[in-house]
């Protein structure tokens, strides 16, 4: 094996464990209509950013347990008043945006070159060491979404059904939520904000254009999430770019394209309506 | 018959206000049993008391004499298909993939219950395709197939049309005779229910009617609660 496949095979793991979890989680957070919540949760990062630069030590030590308390908070909000989450997440999403500027901008501490790393990321130099992270990620959300699977099937139907496969909902919800953050502050840490928001929804979404059935989707949307995390990344290395901008617009070019034709049968019914009327 | 459910002193009530005061109720193997009351009684609150979803604001309740706290011993015994229940709108689920998220054992059960409930439905629909009532009957037909110990509907069969409505009673009447369950039907259709259930909880009136639903005291208890202008048309043609 040539020495540039070698250097490239971090960048190339992380990546796929990314898009594996990414993969499986999207599904579920696409038909909880908790869309929002990955970009939110990563946006709502800066406080956690600002406060690690000010004291000096590595931001991820502080981002990955403010997100996963943030989430697990809006886990039980959402539980208490379904249906708030998606007007109390742009809410979250632009105030701790602005308590992070201030912050930074009051401590003198903001150093624009290392935030635009943490926002866009760089997959391109990941190590070993995101690997073992993202291999422990991978085995807790699996171990979560095996177990709970059928519960969490009947929680997005009405919360007292989780009590028909004996569970509890609220239970249910949080861990739900806990995963959530894990898997943000890895993607955080790995690939950057954009293309942790890009890969949380994107595959979902195209997927839900193509398939019928509940299994279809989840497979079309892992495939897709894979998919199009390695052609970004081939392209980006032949184009010799960033991985992670690629495959995030590689994403949205996918979901655009995906929805045509459900445009186009709309618009084909809307003229024969007009037709007939 | 062994009891399934039991209320004893029960007080039910929400935001300070109660609904249902010191119940004493006992649900028995085989009962199919309509509850019925005008709208803001307390019906919808008192299936999300033995549903577990709000605490009981005084006394005991106890499902097959397990404590309430207990959920996974709890899981299977009990069945509700809550009121106004929709399809989620994201979720792309077929019917028959709905129908064996239940993982039913008995093939000859499954059979004959989606045959009688869902007769002229196309399991290949996304059960977002379905309409009002043919979600109901499949809501139905799903929680049967867990066979439940106890099943309640909160207003599931107000949206089933009067073609399939009394094989579906019937069959709702069939399964707690036979697998030993019991059927509590909450509904404001009250001359179909009363037509298929040997007793009937009506509530509204000064203290809850528990009783037999032909018998004048639960004529005199619907007056009561439905006020002086309160008729039962009948069905039966």
């Amino acid at each position: 094996m040539s020495t540039e496949i070698l250097e490239l095979l971090p960048t190339i793991a992380t990546l796929l464990l990314l898009a594996h979890l990414m993969g499986r989680l999207s599904p579920w957070m696409d038909w909880k209509s908790i869309g929002l919540m990955g970009d939110a949760m990563a946006h709502s990062s800066l406080p956690a950013i600002a406060l690690a630069m000010f004291i000096g030590i590595a931001p991820i030590y502080l981002i990955a347990p403010f997100i996963l308390l943030l989430s697990v908070y809006l886990g039980w909000l959402d539980y208490k008043r379904p249906g708030s989450l998606n007007s109390f997440l742009p809410v979250v999403f632009s105030s701790m945006l602005a308590v992070g500027v201030l912050a930074l901008s009051l401590s003198g501490h903001g150093h624009p070159e290392e935030l635009l790393h943490i926002l866009l990321g760089d997959v391109d130099s990941a190590t070993w060491q995101n690997v073992y992270v993202g291999l422990v990620i991978v085995v807790v959300c699996e171990i979560f979404l095996r177990q709970r699977r059928t519960a969490f099937k009947y929680y997005l139907l009405h919360p007292v059904y989780v009590g028909l496969v004996g569970g509890s909902a609220l239970r249910l919800q949080l861990e739900f939520f806990a995963v959530i953050g894990i898997v943000v502050a890895f993607a955080i840490k790995s690939v950057g904000i954009i293309l942790a928001s890009a890969l949380m929804l994107g595959p979902s979404i195209a997927a839900s254009f193509h398939t019928k059935s509940l299994r279809g989707h989840l497979r079309l949307t892992w495939t897709l999430a894979i998919a199009l995390s390695l052609t970004g990344f081939f392209i980006a290395h032949k184009l010799e770019v960033s991985s992670g901008v690629v495959i995030a617009a590689l994403t949205g070019v996918i979901v655009l394209l995906s929805a045509l034709p459900q445009l186009q049968k709309n618009f084909a019914n809307s003229r024969i309506e007009r037709r007939n009327s | 018959m062994s009891q399934i459910l039991r209320l004893e002193n029960a007080t039910i009530g929400i935001a300070g206000r109660i609904f249902v005061e010191d119940m004493n109720l006992s649900i028995s193997e085989g009962e199919t049993i309509g509850l019925v009351g005008p709208n803001g009684t307390g019906k919808s609150l008192w299936v999300k008391s033995v549903a577990g979803e709000i605490p009981l604001l005084k006394g005991q309740m106890r499902l097959l004499n397990l404590p309430e706290p207990d959920q996974k011993k709890r899981a299977g015994l009990l069945a509700v298909i809550p009121q106004g229940l929709r399809p989620p709108l994201r979720v792309p689920c077929q019917a028959k993939e709905f129908l064996s998220w239940a993982n039913c054992k008995d093939a000859a059960f499954e059979k004959h219950a989606v045959g009688v409930l869902l007769s002229g439905i196309d399991l290949d629909s996304r059960i977002q395709e379905l309409s009002g009532g043919q979600w109901q009957r499949l809501l139905i037909a799903h929680a049967l197939l867990h066979k439940p110990k106890l099943l309640i509907l909160d207003e599931t069969v107000e949206g089933v049309d009067r073609g399939h409505l009394d094989s579906v009673l019937e069959l709702l009447r069939e399964f707690a005779t036979q697998q030993g369950s019991a059927v509590v039907m909450v509904s404001h259709d009250i001359s179909a229910i009363t037509k298929w259930v040997e007793r009937v909880i009506c509530l509204g009136g000064e203290r809850p009617f528990d009783g037999d639903p032909k018998s004048e005291e639960f004529h005199l208890c619907l007056h009561r609660a439905y006020g002086e202008g309160s008729l039962i048309h009948s069905h039966e043609h």
